[in-house]
């Protein structure tokens, strides 16, 4: 898959500007969406989650170079299903979220941070520069699959620092056994705030210079717009 | 007479405007005099970590501590930057001494300024450069091209880098001693890296620093306001907001013939 050099055609920008710049690919900044769509989330959930998708459809696009540094893929679960491959913000559309089965969330865990890491070999064999990658998982229950190895992995991916692993509980949702995955502390999500959520998503991906691994602080914009205390 | 001219300009990113923050970069530049003339140039340039809370004053911090150590040292250094063995490591620990005292009177933990550092200290037959963190610095030698001073360091993540606030960062101090008579410079922070640096070479677009160096060639020896204004605006364009969201500064130096 190598689309790094398809970039937005804009009208009137081929002029002598072009010869000014060098002209590199746009570092890419990789998202993975780990969504919960078991059959407890029907109804009232799923539907916010869903306009909440479709928001954040319109966050990434609504500036260019978030659009263009953005790659989104999408995991849902259950059963496990791959929603979007890693699609560059201009290209991606929100995929609608349908409730039904259990919820295999160690497997979709594995699925997501194994679809991240062949991303990250085509970076470096492209040599395209790279954000540090981000998944979120959204989840209203506990996981129906084993999740150790799951949580092993994110432990493992932490330490060598090749993710940012984010979990956000719906209501309902099993912060015991969420506490055990995420490295990070585990967010509630405040009723149905899906589309601050999103935003704050969006917002997240491409912030400036993080603090050192020193300081191994991730600054990140403030959650109180979507989370629970 | 092998005076220089020199210009230089810090402008906001539009991703700080969005949320309301300063610019975090700061730079500055002058030439100094040396026992014999010409004189030396001295420029300085750096990017506050977007996530420390006094990013903007760790980076002036920085600017004003290389400046007057590196000052301090001309005549030691002379024209021969590079004669001095231990003047490099030395500056560092100075500068990161000076905001360390800044960071305790604001009673902040250092890191709080934490910023990256470009230096560039050029004598009329070699020049001796330091750089901590991302950015760029570029030489020219008579009637070369356009080189970059220190190769960009891989695999990192593009919002992560070195910072002079970290306790090792000496460790992570990248030099690079020219043996030759530079004729013109450029520093630039990371929102212009991108824009300048063929990223898979690692080699300077000359097209780009000929467009920001290409007046300052007809201007008298000093600081040219006019270049500094026009690179200002430059930096505030939207053919350059639309490779970049964030802070972006760019010094630039040229030594007059003769």
């Amino acid at each position: 898959m190598s689309d790094f050099s398809q970039k937005k055609y804009v009208p009137g920008q081929f002029s002598e500007e072009q010869s000014i710049f060098a002209d590199n690919p746009d570092p890419r900044c990789a998202v993975v969406l780990l969504l919960d769509r078991s059959g407890s989330m029907s109804g009232a959930p799923i539907a916010a989650l869903n306009k909440g998708l479709k928001a954040f459809e319109k966050f990434v696009q609504e500036d260019d170079l978030t659009a263009r540094r953005a790659e989104i893929a999408i995991v849902s679960f259950g059963p496990l299903t791959i929603d979007t491959e890693f699609h560059g913000g201009h290209g991606f559309t929100a995929p609608e979220m349908v409730p039904d089965g259990d919820t295999p969330m160690g497997k979709a865990i594995m699925v997501g941070l194994d679809m991240l890491e062949r991303r990250r070999q085509d970076y470096k064999a492209n040599g395209i520069a790279h954000y540090k990658p981000m998944v979120l998982l959204i989840t209203d229950g506990a996981p129906t699959d084993d999740w150790r190895p799951a949580a092993a992995r994110i432990r493992a991916e932490e330490k060598a620092r090749r993710v940012a692993f984010f979990a956000v509980g719906v209501t309902g949702a099993d912060f015991t056994t969420l506490t055990q995955i995420s490295v990070r502390e585990p967010m509630k999500l405040d009723g149905l705030k899906f589309t601050e959520l999103f935003r704050w998503l969006k917002d997240s991906m491409t912030r400036v210079s993080q603090s050192s691994p020193e300081d191994d602080r991730v600054a990140l914009p403030s959650p109180s717009g979507w989370a629970a205390l | 007479m092998g005076a220089w001219r020199y210009a230089a300009a810090s402008v906001v990113g539009t991703s700080h405007v969005a949320a309301g923050v300063p610019c975090q970069d700061h730079a500055m530049v002058t030439s100094v005099p040396v026992h014999t003339p010409p004189a030396a140039l001295l420029a300085v340039a750096s990017d506050g970590a977007g996530s420390a809370a006094f990013a903007a004053d760790g980076a002036e911090e920085a600017c004003r501590a290389f400046m007057e150590y590196a000052g301090l040292g001309m005549p030691l250094i002379g024209h021969r930057p590079d004669m001095a063995a231990d003047f490099e490591a030395r500056s560092l620990d100075d500068v990161r001494a000076n905001i360390e005292r800044v960071a305790g009177e604001r009673g902040a933990a250092i890191g709080a300024f934490a910023c990256t550092l470009l230096g560039a200290v050029v004598g009329d037959d070699a020049a001796l450069f330091f750089q901590v963190g991302d950015g760029a610095i570029v030489y020219r030698i008579e009637d070369g091209g356009w080189r970059v001073a220190i190769a960009p360091e891989r695999g990192g993540y593009v919002n992560e880098t070195d910072f002079v606030t970290r306790r090792d960062a000496a460790a992570k101090l990248r030099m690079a001693r020219v043996l030759a008579r530079v004729s013109e410079i450029a520093l630039v922070t990371d929102g212009i890296e991108m824009m300048s640096i063929d990223q898979k070479t690692g080699t300077a677009h000359g097209p780009f620093f000929e467009h920001v160096i290409g007046a300052l060639r007809g201007e008298a020896a000093g600081h040219s306001a006019a270049h500094s204004d026009w690179l200002a605006g430059f930096l505030d364009s939207a053919m350059v907001n639309r490779r970049t969201d964030d802070d972006k500064t760019i010094v630039v130096a040229s030594r007059l013939a003769g």
